[in-house]
């Protein structure tokens, strides 16, 4: 009778182990968050190397522009800056043989976008490369806008009273991407 | 060994040199760089790390590899805020020679990003703050025959301190004037049909300026904020100038020039004047200086005569509502933005009310600022929303209040209150099913 029971309580034990670990366990569900963190990013794309080229100035009162279009990606506010020392003044230094001439150079930006409806800032006057955005060009970055395409604007000229010497006159204009203070 | 390396290098060298000059003309690379700008903490005599990731992503099939040069240089902050960068602009809190890394130069084709690290080595004397610049600079053409040769570049501000205590941040108003307004008779807006004719430049020449120059003298950086106070000469204050300057931080040595303007007209009578600073930190100090100054009957009359009040609404805040659709978990930022329209400066602050979204999900970076005549700054707010928060709709508010300089008597109201509602819909997560 103690063994039939002991037999008894086995099997019952097998029919509950089997209908625990045998049954269908039906879906499993499982919630996955992704989150990724953007950092602050700015990145430049041109038409590489866009500079500017300028037409010859054949007269003393005939000044050149030209310009060059880059576009910035950004998805923080930055700040433009420009170069202001004479690397930026046209010069016949390079020339062969060197001259020891300068060309009244001046610059301007333009952004396509006001910075308050679209991603962009101010646009500025032609000021003269050692003025030229001095304190930096503030670019104000606008939700859902990630660029701002920059036009970088620039004017050769004789002095007033002056015509400067033959030759072919370089310089370089560094525009420099950076960041804000808060 | 170390020759052979020093021979692939130079052979890499010429390879990076040779590509800088045969790149061809009209075609579109682009370098992006993150982040751009960090603070690093080390301790006096260790190392600590840092990185920064650079990519040519590849926006189209006419997307070219980017030459891509890097460095850390030393720049330089003017009065005005503005930065200029390289050697010639070494100072004696410079972190350059601490900072070292691999990879100066290098190609990045379509679609490559690389971790560029660096280490800092901070001697055992340092103390406070020193700082560089890393600089990311596109691959330039050929040397041009004549013209502007363009080159573009992205400055990473790398900020170092070198806790060795805590530190009091010190500071000194170096210089502080007040400009009163001049009036071209010329120029004479009695008649009020002809403001439409009269050109920004001439208005912005009608205010009162206060300008006021403040120095670091400590060992570390702070943010300052500044105002002016205008006092009658019983020392009742009559009227406030928010201070406004592009950079608010100021590095140790470094000095900052603060603008504030006031359109209102004052009464003839004798004026004192007190500039006052102070930093956003805990152990702030504040920093004053007091001037006096004269505003004589006939200017007091042509200021009055003139005086045309467009600053009654200044600012403008956009967009008008904030809402967002988030999953659980999520971080995101949100940003508004605030301009001043008018031709006084703008102290303005911001701040969250909680209207059932819980504490702690929504922070203001920034909340206070200052913002010059016509001048836009946008704001941000991050969002973070718990792992375990329950699906439904959260709601706040951004209040935006704005103080313009002006007289504080004759009951005057220089204040503007904005609201910017935010609703955050917080979804159910995905479910994923897995069938056995």
């Amino acid at each position: 009778m103690k063994n039939l029971a002991k037999v008894l309580l086995l099997a019952g034990l097998c029919v509950t182990a089997r209908l625990a670990f045998g049954a269908d366990p039906g879906p499993d569900s499982a919630t996955c968050v992704v989150n990724v963190t953007v950092t602050q990013i700015i990145e430049w794309e041109g038409d590489a190397y866009a500079d500017i080229d300028l037409a010859d100035i054949t007269a003393q009162d005939d000044p050149e522009t030209g310009f060059s279009v880059y576009t910035l990606w950004i998805n923080c506010n930055v700040s433009l800056t420009a170069d202001n020392t004479i690397a930026a003044e046209l010069d016949n230094t390079g020339d062969v043989p060197p001259g020891t001439d300068t060309l009244v150079t001046e610059y301007y930006v333009d952004y396509d976008g006001d910075g308050a409806g679209t991603t962009g800032g101010t646009d500025t006057t032609y000021a003269t490369y050692d003025n030229f955005i001095s304190g930096g060009s503030a670019i104000t970055h606008v939700d859902n806008d990630g660029a701002v395409e920059i036009t970088l604007y620039a004017r050769a000229s004789n002095d007033s009273d002056n015509v400067a010497d033959a030759g072919d006159y370089t310089c370089t204009q560094t525009l420099t991407a950076t960041w804000t203070s808060d | 060994m170390k020759r052979n390396s020093t021979v692939v290098n130079r052979i890499g060298a010429g390879f990076v040199a040779l590509f800088f000059f045969i790149l061809p003309a009209n075609v579109l690379a682009g370098v992006a760089v993150s982040p751009i700008q960090q603070w690093v903490k080390v301790k006096p005599g260790r190392n600590a790390y840092f990185s920064i990731h650079v990519g040519n992503n590849k926006r189209g099939p006419e997307t070219r590899p980017c030459p891509v040069k890097v460095e850390v240089l030393d720049f330089a902050v003017s009065a005005q805020g503005g930065l200029s960068f390289g050697p010639e602009h070494k100072h004696r809190r410079s972190a350059v020679e601490w900072i070292s890394f691999s990879d100066s130069e290098m190609v990045l084709e379509p679609g490559e990003s690389k971790e560029i690290k660096f280490k800092v080595s901070a001697p055992v004397d340092a103390d406070g703050d020193y700082w560089a610049a890393v600089m990311v600079g596109l691959g330039s053409s050929k040397k041009l025959q004549n013209g502007i040769q363009v080159n573009l570049q992205t400055a990473s501000g790398v900020f170092v301190h070198v806790a060795r205590r805590n530190y009091i941040e010190r500071g000194s108003v170096i210089d502080a004037n007040v400009i009163l307004p001049e009036f071209d008779m010329a120029d004479n807006l009695t008649e009020k049909n002809a403001w439409e004719q009269v050109s920004k430049d001439i208005q912005k020449e009608q205010v009162l300026k206060v300008n006021a120059e403040l120095k670091n003298d400590g060992l570390v950086a702070f943010l300052a904020r500044g105002k002016a106070y205008l006092y009658s000469e019983g020392w009742h204050r009559i009227a406030t100038v928010p201070l406004h300057s592009s950079r608010r931080r100021i590095f140790p040595g470094h000095t900052r020039r603060f603008t504030g303007t006031m359109t209102q007209p004052l009464p003839a009578g004798r004026y004192k004047l007190r500039v006052f600073f102070a930093s956003d930190s805990k152990y702030e100090r504040k920093i004053t200086r007091d001037m006096e100054l004269l505003v004589s009957d006939d200017l007091a009359h042509q200021w009055a005569e003139n005086f045309i009040d467009d600053d009654t609404k200044t600012l403008e805040v956009k967009p008008q509502k904030i809402s967002l659709s988030l999953n659980p978990g999520r971080f995101t930022t949100a940003r508004f933005q605030v301009a001043n329209r008018g031709l006084s400066t703008v102290a303005t602050r911001c701040r969250i009310e909680a209207d059932g979204v819980k504490e702690g999900w929504l922070e203001l970076k920034s909340p206070d600022f200052t913002l010059a005549p016509n001048m836009q700054r946008s704001a941000i707010c991050s969002v973070r929303v718990p792992k375990d928060a329950q699906p439904g709709k959260y709601n706040a508010v951004i209040h935006v209040e704005m103080e313009r300089s002006g007289l504080t008597a004759q009951n005057r109201r220089n204040t503007e209150q904005y609201e910017i509602p935010v609703c955050i819909v917080v979804d159910a997560p995905d479910m994923y099913t897995v069938s056995k």
